[in-house]
């Protein structure tokens, strides 16, 4: 498990710092652009980032920032991308350069309340983390493979959103662009057509269906109507040829109903691109609600592979999400994905003698000790 | 934190019906059917009360939302969902005609007991299709919309006369210009007469071949004399040969049943396996051509036909499961309209029927007509679905022709007496000319109709096979969406 | 041998009762008349010994085309919507189109 957030100790800092975001360099370059931040790894194990262009008061020779990294977040490594709060004291990785994936955090907003989401919303005025975001975007090489945008519910500002999804076009169009949305704000044909306009080849967008009809899905994100504005917002992208993933959380609510579920995306929504059927994460609603929401694995491993195979003979792709392996029927392997941010996946005791350690995503660190009762090390096959 | 609102305040109060038909399988199983076809069983009681509005099990009402048999008061999403399947389902509708029949000779030196052909001997060109007739029927071939042509040559025996085809394939190929088709061809032979010549010219142009193959060697040869009598030889010979020369998926097999094949189909099946065909049709016998007037092998009746198919059936569901993955036509065709929304436009399953508008036959002396069967009965006497001449008649004059329009309009089976409120209309569709054959008219009384009763009867059986059986729900599946 | 069935006008449409007869063709023909608010029917099966078989199948049959009627004429309108809608212009799905 890798930690994002920390306090760090500022050096020479006066004035609030220029810009939010910074680029983690190893001070090669002379004199490198703003904003570079210059990882310096000293003898004593000490760590340490070094602003070289924020010159501070009036002296010819006065240094840049120097700011203390605590152990924690030593992991920052050449590539990344931290941001800093303006007055130095707080930090945060926003971008890994060796993570598999990365996600930006758009908003922490949503219309949506899950009864098993993991990042619970809040309601406030969070606009600010979509500068921020354009901050990264900017800064990323155009090699960049993937970039996710994540919530809360990114279309809540619908402006801001395209402005970034145009900036994404503009300055990564060969980047994969996974955008996390629960899908209602696509019902309204306006805003269907400007995200469509926006025209980036790598752009898809995953949204969650959690049931086959209005009544379940709409009590699991608990909003009356949700269900409704979700599959017309789905109808329309596909009017307008845009790529769409749907994800399914699979949880005690719905596991009845999976294959059910399987068959309606068939008969339905067949255009999708693919379907994501995902393990919980128990933090957040889903660890308070844990009585509703939590079911292990194991007992639901016919529903999930009748699922499955339906989706996979109506031709429609599926990945399984933050399953471990040994809770899975062997059948479904070939689909199941390392899928856990690495920032978050970890292993218990039991892992450490299991042969497929490296091809399985391990469980989340968050769900603490809310994992199956049913882990267990593998043999080599 | 606390649930806002429980499941129970998210279910919808009152529900309204979406258009849905029901058929009893059993005493105490109902089939409920959407607008597209998707199933849902129930039992007698659950169906009143599911139209009077006093249903109170949850779990089944669930069911019939997803199902899109019911809808929540007020909901629209479900009639959105709806239009947009049935839009799916027809889009092949515009595109006639996809099929186009050259029969390219009479002549044939087999005696097919079954012989729908009412064959000539092998000598006597004035059995044989004129490149004159050739190039006019080529004219109706690519006024026809269809992005996909298939052009099936047929006889008598087709290679026969092997010139006319050749001329055929080059000429289509040649008018094949903006916008170019998806062209095909098939050469549907008994494959005694094959040469390496042919072989050749059928690998540079990528033609298919099909064949009769009606089982084991007695029962073949029975079916199909021929001087010397090695006709079940002569067709494994050629089916090996065309398999080596064109590939494997260039090359198919039909079989026809005769009263001689029941009790024996997985005799037949096996004999398929062996020789690496693994698709097979278990197709009726026709009332047609010669098997009518002389009876031959044609006298079984539906009940007796369907215990030979769900034998096939179930061997075949064997052979899937221990890794063998045979296919068997007629319910794949069934397959997909039953669980998926595509229509593969089977030329004797849809609605309207396929008449005209999926198949046109260009006869050897220059007659068009509307089906294979309906040259057929030509052949007896009956010249009811003959569209017109090459010599006198332009596309317009044959698509629109009486002959073509009347039965057609006859044909949409959500206008016919008992089709219109059958549950397994999404899954049937008409045969006016097998109607008029058996019952003198192109509609037929459905009760006493064998292609109801047959087309039922499968359609009763597949339906079974998917609620009980994981194995053949699987693999019906699988066909689905192939 | 034949029988005769007499059903009430009031509960029971010349259409459905002539529906049920139809779907009896392989096994009876029926001839229906109208008198004194009752529909009559008399039915002529094929097969001597079938009088219970056939008769069971009819009542049967009407109650099927009765429920069959009430269930065309409840979805008629949405059947119309869903039929216009299949077939006008591909376009967008808005938030309360007109019904």
């Amino acid at each position: 498990m890798i930690v994002v957030n920390g306090r760090v100790v500022p050096h020479n800092l006066r004035t609030a710092l220029p810009t939010d975001v910074w680029r983690v360099t190893d001070g090669s370059e002379l004199d490198p652009p703003l904003p570079a931040a210059v990882l310096q790894r000293s003898t004593d194990g000490k760590v340490r980032l070094h602003l070289p262009n924020t010159r501070q008061g009036s002296e010819a020779s006065a240094a840049g920032v120097v700011l203390d990294v605590p152990t924690s977040l030593d992991h920052v490594s050449v590539g990344d991308l931290i941001g800093i709060s303006p007055d130095g004291t707080r930090l945060t990785v926003l971008w890994k350069a060796s993570a598999q994936h990365n996600g930006l955090l758009l908003t922490e907003r949503c219309d949506n309340y899950c009864i098993m989401c993991s990042q619970p919303p809040k309601v406030r005025d969070d606009d600010w983390l979509y500068e921020r975001a354009l901050q990264v975007i900017d800064l990323l090489p155009t090699s960049t493979p993937e970039v996710g945008l994540t919530g809360g519910e990114p279309t809540l500002n619908q402006d801001a959103l395209l402005r970034l999804l145009t900036r994404l076009r503009d300055k990564l169009p060969n980047t994969e662009v996974h955008l996390l949305s629960n899908g209602r704000a696509f019902s309204k044909p306006d805003f269907s057509r400007r995200y469509a306009a926006v025209d980036h080849p790598g752009l898809m967008v995953g949204i969650p269906l959690y049931a086959p009809e209005s009544s379940l899905h709409d009590f699991i994100v608990q909003a009356v109507g949700a269900f409704d504005e979700t599959i017309r917002g789905i109808l329309n992208l596909a009017t307008l040829g845009q790529r769409i993933e749907l994800r399914v959380v699979v949880q005690r609510q719905n596991v009845a109903v999976l294959a059910r579920l399987a068959d309606f995306v068939a008969r339905n929504l067949p255009f999708v691109e693919q379907v994501a059927l995902m393990g919980l994460e128990m933090t957040g609603f889903a660890r308070s609600n844990s009585d509703e929401v939590w079911i292990d694995p194991v007992s639901y491993r016919e529903e999930l592979r009748e699922a499955t195979e339906i989706l996979i003979d109506s031709q429609i792709r599926v990945r399984i999400y933050n399953h471990q392996l040994c809770v899975l029927d062997r059948a479904l392997w070939p689909v199941a994905v390392r899928s856990i941010s690495d920032w978050k996946a970890g292993y218990i005791d039991t892992c450490q003698s299991c042969a497929l350690i490296e091809q399985c995503g391990g469980v989340f660190t968050t769900s603490g000790a809310r994992v199956s009762k049913h882990l267990h090390a593998l043999s080599a096959p | 934190m606390t649930i806002a609102f429980d499941r129970q305040s998210a279910v919808p109060a009152h529900w309204e019906l979406l258009p849905f038909r029901f058929h009893a399988l059993d005493p105490t199983t109902t089939l409920l059917t959407n607008l597209v076809g998707e199933q849902v069983c129930v039992n007698p009681y659950q169906l009143t009360e599911i139209v009077d509005g006093t249903c109170t099990d949850e779990a089944l009402l669930a069911e019939l939302r997803a199902k899109h048999i019911i809808r929540g008061f007020g909901e629209r999403t479900s009639a959105e969902l709806l239009a947009m399947k049935l839009r799916t389902r027809m889009r092949r509708l515009p595109d006639s005609t996809g099929l186009h029949i050259f029969v390219v000779t009479l002549r044939c030196e087999h005696t097919c007991k079954y012989c729908q052909v009412s064959r000539q001997p092998t000598s006597g060109a004035r059995y044989d299709m004129t490149v004159q007739h050739a190039e006019r029927a080529l004219d109706i071939v690519f006024r026809s919309p269809s992005p996909r042509l298939k052009i099936e040559f047929q006889g008598g025996e087709p290679l026969l006369n092997f010139a006319i085809i050749q001329h055929i394939v080059t000429a289509a190929r040649a008018r094949n210009v903006g916008p170019t088709r998806d062209l095909s061809f098939v050469i549907a032979s008994n494959l005694a007469l094959l040469s390496d010549e042919i072989l050749d010219y059928c690998k540079r142009e990528g033609i298919y071949l099909s064949t009769s193959l009606d089982g084991p060697p007695d029962l073949h040869t029975r079916n199909r004399p021929r001087p010397g009598n090695d006709s079940w030889q002569r067709t494994v010979d050629g089916i090996g040969s065309a398999q080596r020369a064109l590939g494997v998926d260039h090359v198919s097999a039909l079989m026809t049943t005769t009263e001689g094949s029941l009790g024996r189909v997985r005799e037949i099946i096996d004999q398929y396996r062996s020789l690496g065909v693994l698709n097979i049709f278990l197709r009726p016998i026709s009332p047609y051509g010669f098997a009518l007037r002389r009876r031959g092998g044609g006298n079984y009746g539906v009940e007796a036909w369907l215990k030979f198919y769900e034998e096939g059936l179930d061997y075949i569901f064997e052979l899937n499961a221990a890794g063998t993955l045979m296919v068997e036509t007629y319910a794949v065709i069934i397959a997909k309209k039953m669980f998926s929304n595509e229509d593969p436009g089977y030329v004797d399953l849809t609605s309207p029927a396929g008449i005209g508008l999926s198949a046109l036959v260009y006869n050897y002396d220059g007659a068009v007509y509307a089906s294979d069967e309906g040259r057929m009965l030509a052949e007896m006497g009956d010249h009811t679905f003959r569209l017109g001449h090459l010599d006198t008649d332009t596309y317009e004059d044959i698509m629109l022709s009486d002959a073509l329009l009347s039965p057609l309009e006859q044909s949409i089976t959500t206008s016919a007496p008992m089709c219109s409120t059958c549950a397994f209309e999404p899954y049937c569709g008409s045969d006016p000319v097998f109607h008029h054959a058996t019952m003198g008219d192109a509609v037929g009384v459905k009760p006493l109709s064998a292609f109801c009763q047959r087309n039922m009867g499968v359609f009763t059986l597949l339906l079974r096979k998917y609620r009980d059986d994981p194995g053949a729900r699987a693999v019906l599946r699988k066909w689905a969406h192939r | 041998m034949s029988f005769q069935l007499k059903f009430d006008a009031k509960t029971v449409t010349l259409d459905a009762l002539q529906r049920a007869a139809y779907a009896l063709s392989d096994v009876a023909t029926v001839e229906i008349r109208e008198g004194d608010g009752e529909y009559i029917c008399d039915v002529f099966p094929r097969d001597d010994g079938s009088h219970d078989d056939v008769e069971h199948r009819l009542r049967i049959g009407v109650i099927d085309y009765m429920l069959r009627q009430r269930i065309a004429e409840q979805t008629e309108p949405i059947r119309n919507l869903i039929f216009a809608l299949a077939f006008s212009q591909t376009g967008l799905i808005a938030e309360e189109p007109a019904e």
